[in-house]
């Protein structure tokens, strides 16, 4: 079956979901120790895993995450960089099995997958790169409190099944139906903990502004995932009460010369306001868009800041005069809510500098 | 116990089309940079061998973005105007 780009229209989803009565699996197997220990050792030394153990993927657990999406095991949703393997419904099941989803987050975990193909992420650069960049995974819409996405205090932590294993599913799946095999493929310096598992959902219950997808054109009732490729977490200690102090605070975590987004003059720097710094903002009359303002403005870094030395890499900066911005507009900075409600510690994570990604979320009917 | 694979199968690669080049005496060789200095720093003693080496008549450089993909324009450029393509890249 060819790529279906609509396969999520409606009526195309119906019908699609008419066709799978009865799971039909086609991938090919292998067998295994019936020993979990066993098993982990196998398939590592295979090279399938993220050198975590693994749920082992039976026929019986992916025919049964496969059954609550009621979508053909052989749909395909996107080819995956860099190998240019086809991800299937059923392969994208296989590793999120092994990730230890719940068969309710594999709808997530499509989407995150459809997310990655999309041209402008250029996957291709994010899983091949000598930088540390991860795909950083955000979930908004009524599937965070349906499946239990924890966007709260800790959410980049552990102790979140949703989060700890769809962003781990979607890690699988990069690796194994995209190719990027660690130090081989995946060229990445030295890598960073969230190359495991690096998803939230946004607390937009907790937040005076809209949502992030909204601003992305998407209704408050959808449900999606935005892929941000990131180079990691800066925790910003802001325990500040006005928008100036804190804004000075996290400009200052912002501006390092050496994000890859100053080199790129592109992708999306992201902030993550707790609560009570969203409240101060919103209280003081700040909108989304001062703030994305006044950020953009304030991280400008003069060119002769710079060393003199040119750099060995190549770079497409975006610059204000003689002075490098951290993105292509102020527009590009994304900024949400999430983490624990006290005016602490708020994060700042570089941006790749890749345009970010985004793809609804479809859920089975009647579910 | 027995598991299914999670590895996926690529799509069948397009046969070429185009034969294979025995010489490169006479054509015309393209070179993509996505500008790292070391493959700028290359190019020129590239192009230059080339041409006294192995007798290419003509070089044509072009550059592509760092790490986004090349765009059907350069494509394009590269289909009608090379009959050799050497592609440097890193990141």
């Amino acid at each position: 079956m060819a790529l279906q780009s609509n396969w999520h229209e409606p009526a195309i989803f119906i019908m699609v979901s008419e066709m799978t009565k009865q799971t039909s699996l086609a991938a090919a197997s292998i067998h295994v120790d019936d020993d979990v220990e066993r098993v982990f050792d196998d398939l590592y030394e295979r090279g399938w895993t993220d050198g975590l153990p693994v749920i082992p993927p039976t026929r019986e657990r992916v025919a049964r995450m496969i059954d609550y999406v009621q979508l053909p095991a052989d749909l395909q949703i996107a080819e995956m960089a860099p190998k240019g393997g086809v991800a299937t419904v059923e392969n994208i099941a296989i590793n999120a099995v092994m990730a230890g989803c719940r068969p309710e987050y594999l709808p997530v975990v499509i989407a995150a997958v459809e997310a990655l193909a999309q041209p402008q992420f250029s996957l291709l650069g994010v899983q091949t790169t000598t930088n540390p960049a991860a795909p950083f995974i955000l979930i908004n819409g009524p599937i965070r409190r349906q499946i239990d996405v924890h966007g709260g205090r800790g959410a980049l932590g552990p102790g979140w099944r949703a989060n700890a294993t769809i962003g781990r599913a979607v890690r699988l799946a990069m690796l194994n139906l995209g190719g990027a095999i660690p130090a081989e493929i995946d060229k990445a310096t030295l890598g960073f903990p969230g190359k495991y598992t690096f998803c939230m959902a946004e607390q937009e219950e907790e937040s005076p502004w809209e949502p992030f997808h909204t601003e992305q054109g998407f209704n408050r009732e959808d449900s999606t995932v935005t892929i941000i490729a990131c180079q990691g977490t800066q925790s910003v200690a802001a325990s500040y009460l006005t928008p100036e102090s804190i804004l000075r605070m996290l400009g200052n975590a912002m501006t390092v010369w050496g994000t890859n987004s100053y080199n790129k003059g592109d992708g999306n720097p992201t902030v993550i306001l707790t609560p009570m710094h969203a409240k101060i903002f919103h209280d003081a009359g700040w909108s989304k868009a001062r703030i994305k303002e006044w950020l953009f403005e304030h991280t400008k870094v003069p060119m002769s800041e710079l060393p003199l030395e040119p750099r060995l890499m190549a770079h497409h900066r975006m610059m204000d005069g003689d002075r490098i911005c951290i993105c292509k507009q102020a527009a590009d900075i994304v900024v949400i809510v999430g983490g624990a409600p006290e005016a602490y510690h708020l994060a700042f994570l570089a941006s790749y500098g890749n345009p970010l990604a985004i793809a609804r979320i479809n859920c089975p009917v009647g579910r | 116990m027995e598991i299914l694979i999670p590895i996926a199968t690529t799509r069948a690669v397009r046969k070429m089309n185009t034969a294979s080049l025995a010489l490169l005496t006479g054509k015309r060789v393209g070179i993509v940079s996505n500008g790292w200095r070391s493959m700028e720093a290359m190019t020129p003693h590239l192009s230059q061998r080339l041409k006294e080496k192995y007798g290419a008549s003509e070089i044509s450089l072009y550059s592509v973005h760092i790490n986004k993909p090349i765009t059907d324009d350069t494509l394009d450029s590269i289909e009608r105007d090379c009959d050799a393509v050497i592609v440097g890249l890193a990141n």
